[in-house]
């Protein structure tokens, strides 16, 4: 199974709307500022400072944010906007300076239960450039990432389902698809036999997130 | 495309330049108190410690210049090589290189925008000019207002890399009031901000450094002609004009040409010198500084397309506090894996 992520176990106060939210991403990020809405996306800029404990600067990273209209259920995109990282696969920017912070389907889950801006940078901005200044500095032992585009669709699905086995995960996904809902006691989509309850419902609940055309199409990872 | 030097003070310039006064501003966000609390007492940005450092930092390709690694620190007040003289009758003669900078025309800013508003703007362009100044060794002696004062030079410095060090300075705040904010102001339809800065050199026999006030209310400050004569000369500089003083110019033998002899304007009659003492012969002048004329020469700095300004030479110097801070990278790294789409 996917670890659990929890965005919120280090907050201390309430978050109830997007000005709270707002007003708590700016003064925990003073290198951020708000820009407004541009067609009904919220545009955060400026820089994010990685610091270390004791508050001193690490490194600042030139960012963009921005939180798609369906906030607080929407993943934001967070934008590189200087040179420090080279827009390269291997520090996961697309050349347009998209940074991909977190798997498409992990982040789907993350915005499907509701995401505020504050947890988000709270928790991935920390850990994706922290990643990014070790892999600068050949520091590489302790790096782990998922593999590129389908290769780490493959890898998530395999984590999920605690198994490497092509054959099952194809199964468990026909199967996921073809169910209307996913009821506790019904057989286990893998076919080992058991309930779902006792066997992979967390899994079939985590694909809820994504939509079943796009898990659709990766049926076809596993032929 | 290559960044612009000063960036970080621009995007945030523009950002405050974009606020309007906030009785114009929609009422009832609908976060309450938080709001008001917000609203009575502002946060002031530009003082924030991070923020400065990263911004300092975002000056790095100065270094290139400068050929030193600055750090980041923050000082203020009596020059380290002479704070022995804090709180004593002593004093003690030394040459100085002094710069007085001034910010003009902010008033015009009230008009649009409210006083934390101007606050944020004026101290971000004042910051820009002292961080410049730290890249230049420069010690930031005192701020006035919009201006700073600042000493190039002292114990262990030459006196050549001194006034050399005080004329880039001088070169880059002008640049980046002139260049880099030229259109931001204008297009919120305010007065555009310019600097006013003078520069002059005092030789050791010159200049007195002593204490001066009582107790704490005292600085170690210098008594020179030279220095009262950098803050007359700021006063005579054009827009975004740099004025020196002509005891600069033997320091600069062979680039006269960046100096044009300026008459001294004193209440609309023009007069030869800036200062003089007839019975002795004395009569000082004053030029004025072509600073884009001396960046564009500059064997370090070319200019793009774009009409910034680029570095030549390395420009990236490891970042230290990546290696002091290994173990806490690699905690935070921990079970995290990116992704690429």
């Amino acid at each position: 199974m996917l670890p659990d992520i929890n965005l919120i176990s280090n907050r201390r106060f309430k978050i109830r709307n997007f000005q709270e939210d707002k007003a708590a991403t700016l003064e925990a990020n003073p290198g951020l500022r708000y820009d407004g809405k541009i067609d009904k996306i919220s545009r955060f800029s400026g820089n994010f400072y990685l610091t270390n404990p004791n508050g001193e600067l690490i490194e600042s990273f030139g960012i963009i944010i921005l939180i798609p209209k369906m906030y607080p259920n929407a993943f934001p995109v967070v934008v590189s906007v200087n040179n420090k990282i080279e827009k390269t696969d291997e520090f996961h920017i697309s050349k347009d300076g998209e940074i991909c912070v977190e798997h498409t389907y992990v982040a789907n889950k993350l915005a499907n239960a509701s995401l505020r801006l504050y947890d988000f940078i709270n928790y991935y901005l920390p850990r994706y450039f922290s990643w990014v200044l070790l892999k600068q500095n050949g520091i590489t032992e302790n790096l782990q990432e998922w593999g590129h585009r389908d290769k780490g669709t493959i890898q998530v699905y395999e984590t999920l389902l605690d198994t490497s086995d092509k054959g099952m995960i194809k199964q468990f996904l026909e199967r996921y698809l073809s169910a209307v809902k996913i009821r506790r006691n019904d057989k286990c989509y893998c076919g080992n036999g058991r309930k779902l309850k006792q066997c992979h419902r967390e899994a079939a609940l985590f694909l809820k997130s994504t939509s079943k055309k796009i898990i659709e199409k990766d049926i076809a990872l596993f032929s | 495309m290559k960044e612009k030097l000063y960036k970080n003070y621009v995007d945030d310039i523009a950002h405050y330049l974009r606020q309007g006064k906030k009785d114009n501003l929609e009422k009832g966000f609908g976060y309450g108190q938080l709001n008001e609390k917000l609203a009575s007492h502002p946060k002031m940005l530009w003082s924030d410690k991070t923020k400065n450092e990263a911004n300092f930092r975002s000056l790095g390709a100065l270094n290139t210049v400068t050929g030193l690694n600055a750090k980041y620190e923050e000082k203020l007040g009596a020059h380290p090589g002479f704070s022995h003289l804090k709180t004593t009758n002593g004093s003690e003669y030394h040459y100085i290189v002094s710069m007085f900078a001034d910010v003009r025309n902010s008033t015009g800013l009230f008009k649009k925008y409210d006083p934390d508003v101007v606050a944020n703007i004026c101290r971000t362009i004042q910051l820009a000019a002292i961080h410049t100044c730290w890249y230049f060794d420069g010690y930031v002696h005192r701020l006035q207002g919009d201006g700073l004062m600042v000493y190039f030079g002292g114990k262990g410095t030459t006196k050549q890399k001194a006034v050399d060090n005080a004329l880039m300075a001088a070169s880059f705040i002008s640049y980046f009031v002139k260049n880099d904010l030229r259109n931001l102001f204008e297009e919120q339809g305010v007065n555009r901000i310019y600097t006013r800065i003078g520069i002059d050199f005092g030789d050791d026999k010159d200049t007195l450094w002593h204490n001066a006030g009582i107790g704490e209310c005292s600085e170690v400050t210098t008594t020179s002609l030279h220095t009262s004569l950098a803050c007359k000369m700021q006063a005579q500089a054009e827009s975004n004009g740099v004025v020196v003083g002509d005891n600069i110019l033997s320091y600069k033998s062979t680039h006269k040409d960046y100096f044009v002899y300026k008459k001294y304007k004193k209440n609309g009659d023009e007069q030869p010198y800036v200062y003089e003492i007839p019975d002795e012969g004395f009569r000082y002048k004053q030029h004025d500084f072509s600073w884009e004329k001396y960046l564009k020469n500059h064997p370090q700095i070319q200019e793009d397309e774009e009409g910034n300004l680029v570095f030549i030479g390395p420009s990236i110097i490891p970042n230290i506090g990546v290696q002091q801070n290994i173990n806490y990278l690699q905690q935070n790294v921990t079970g995290y894996k990116p992704y690429l789409k």
